[in-house]
């Protein structure tokens, strides 16, 4: 019992980890995509 | 004259244990099987043609080292004290190659940094959600393995979770775990590891088959995306999460640096380095990793008590994977109001890019219009990112225990 626990601790660290990863692409691009239409929009 | 002593491959028959002469022969028939399956392209003829090679020679050159030791002079993996791996460094001709590139792990970090040559991110970055959350279901053998090693087959914590790890269905991860957890039995689970890669390619398509019903596999998917991912997008995207999975997992970091330089030199465009390293690195690598996994396969380093269950494990935890990487294609498709074709679960098990291939193989088999490859992709991209995040916490939690 207690080394399922740990499995489920593990992959529940990891469920965490990997939606951090998948938040962090979706700011990283709104990030990016937001910066060059400013810089776009300067250079008009 | 004794020809027994002359012929010394076939004279150690006469005067090795049974069960290691039984194991001899067999492992020799093995290898040319191999080489047969490998050279028809049933198996994967890169890793299978010299591991096949390797196996018949390690098995069928034994001789008399020395008045009570039979061995050969390929490699002997065993040998850790320091007098006696300096001598056997200047006599078996492999064991430069297994001390100072296999045994650390160098042969498995080119191999991934090829895997993220090879590797598109675009796909995981326009679907991140969809193609984790299937990612996470086909880690499933990863994670229920631990307890069915501990518990069902009695194995310490280190040896169940580099057998866990077998799940993540990723060779290198195999490696790395092996070596870092349970080095005792790195020869075994990482020849055993192999073998079973090799036959996902042949037996995933019938679980397809099985599980998922003719009109879901030839499912068109719906796309939503309105923007390409660009090679500066995916450049930034490179080296921000190797930086926060280095962070985070510092004892994966040597495959997470491997993996993520990888698809930064595919963006940089730089061409000289892509070439080097798709072309001379990654096949030498993996031409190595097949010879040295041969000639570790030698009757006296396999035919040991852990070999049984850990081939066991190994089974279970591949097939559960494979099995939790279609119900991740399953759960996808009823969020996305059933415009999702669940064949694209199995690519979630991280065998770049062989599952993403079988999974456009089976849809295309139902419906020849039907385009899954840059989904089963993503899928497939996040299962190489999941099995790193999940083989460094098993190395970071498993000694706590």
């Amino acid at each position: 019992m207690g080394d399922l626990i740990v499995a489920l601790e593990i992959y529940g660290m990891g469920i965490i980890i990997a939606f951090l990863v998948a938040v962090m692409i979706k700011v990283l691009l709104f990030c990016i995509r937001y910066f060059e239409r400013d810089n776009n929009s300067e250079k008009a | 004259m004794d020809l027994l002593n002359v012929f010394q491959g076939i004279g150690t028959l006469f005067v090795q244990d049974p069960n290691i002469v039984i194991g001899r022969l067999a492992l020799t028939l093995v290898g040319i099987v191999l080489v047969y399956l490998g050279a028809k392209g049933t198996l994967e003829p890169l890793v299978m043609i010299p591991m096949g090679f390797g196996m018949v020679a390690a098995n069928a050159g034994m001789l008399f080292l020395d008045a009570n030791q039979v061995g050969n002079l390929i490699v002997s993996p065993l040998v850790s004290e320091t007098t006696a791996l300096v001598n056997i460094l200047q006599i078996n001709f492999l064991q430069p190659i297994y001390n100072l590139a296999f045994s650390n792990n160098l042969i498995a970090c080119i191999v991934f940094m090829g895997v993220g040559i090879l590797c598109d991110v675009g796909y995981v970055m326009a679907y991140p959600f969809t193609s984790m959350l299937i990612a996470l279901c086909a880690e499933l053998g990863t994670i229920l393995t631990f307890p069915i090693a501990t518990n069902l087959f009695g194995l310490p914590a280190s040896q169940a979770a580099a057998a866990s790890i077998v799940g993540t269905a990723d060779g290198p991860m195999v490696l790395f775990s092996a070596m870092i957890l349970a080095p005792e039995i790195f020869v075994s689970i990482t020849v055993m590891a192999y073998l079973y890669l090799s036959l996902c390619y042949a037996g995933y398509p019938y679980l397809i088959r099985l599980l998922i019903p003719k009109q879901y596999r030839g499912l068109k998917v719906k796309t939503t995306v309105k923007h390409n991912i660009t090679s500066k997008e995916k450049m930034i995207f490179s080296i921000v999460v190797c930086t926060v999975l280095c962070w985070l997992l510092p004892m994966a970091a040597p495959l997470l640096l491997s993996f993520f330089l990888g698809v930064a030199i595919r963006e940089s465009g730089v061409t000289s380095y892509i070439n080097m390293i798709e072309s001379t690195f990654l096949y030498a690598a993996t031409f190595f990793l097949g010879l040295m996994l041969g000639v570790l396969c030698d009757a006296n380093t396999i035919l040991n008590p852990t070999v049984l269950p850990l081939l066991i494990l190994g089974f279970i935890s591949l097939a559960l994977s494979g099995i939790g990487g279609i119900g991740g294609g399953y759960l996808v498709y009823f969020i996305n109001h059933r415009k999702f074709n669940p064949t694209i679960g199995i690519a979630g098990v991280s065998c770049v890019p062989s599952t993403a291939k079988i999974a456009q193989h089976e849809a295309a088999m139902v419906n020849k219009r039907v385009l899954i490859l840059q989904f089963a992709m993503g899928a497939c991209v996040c299962g190489v990112i999941t099995s790193a995040i999940l083989t460094g916490l098993y190395v970071a939690v498993i000694p706590m225990l």
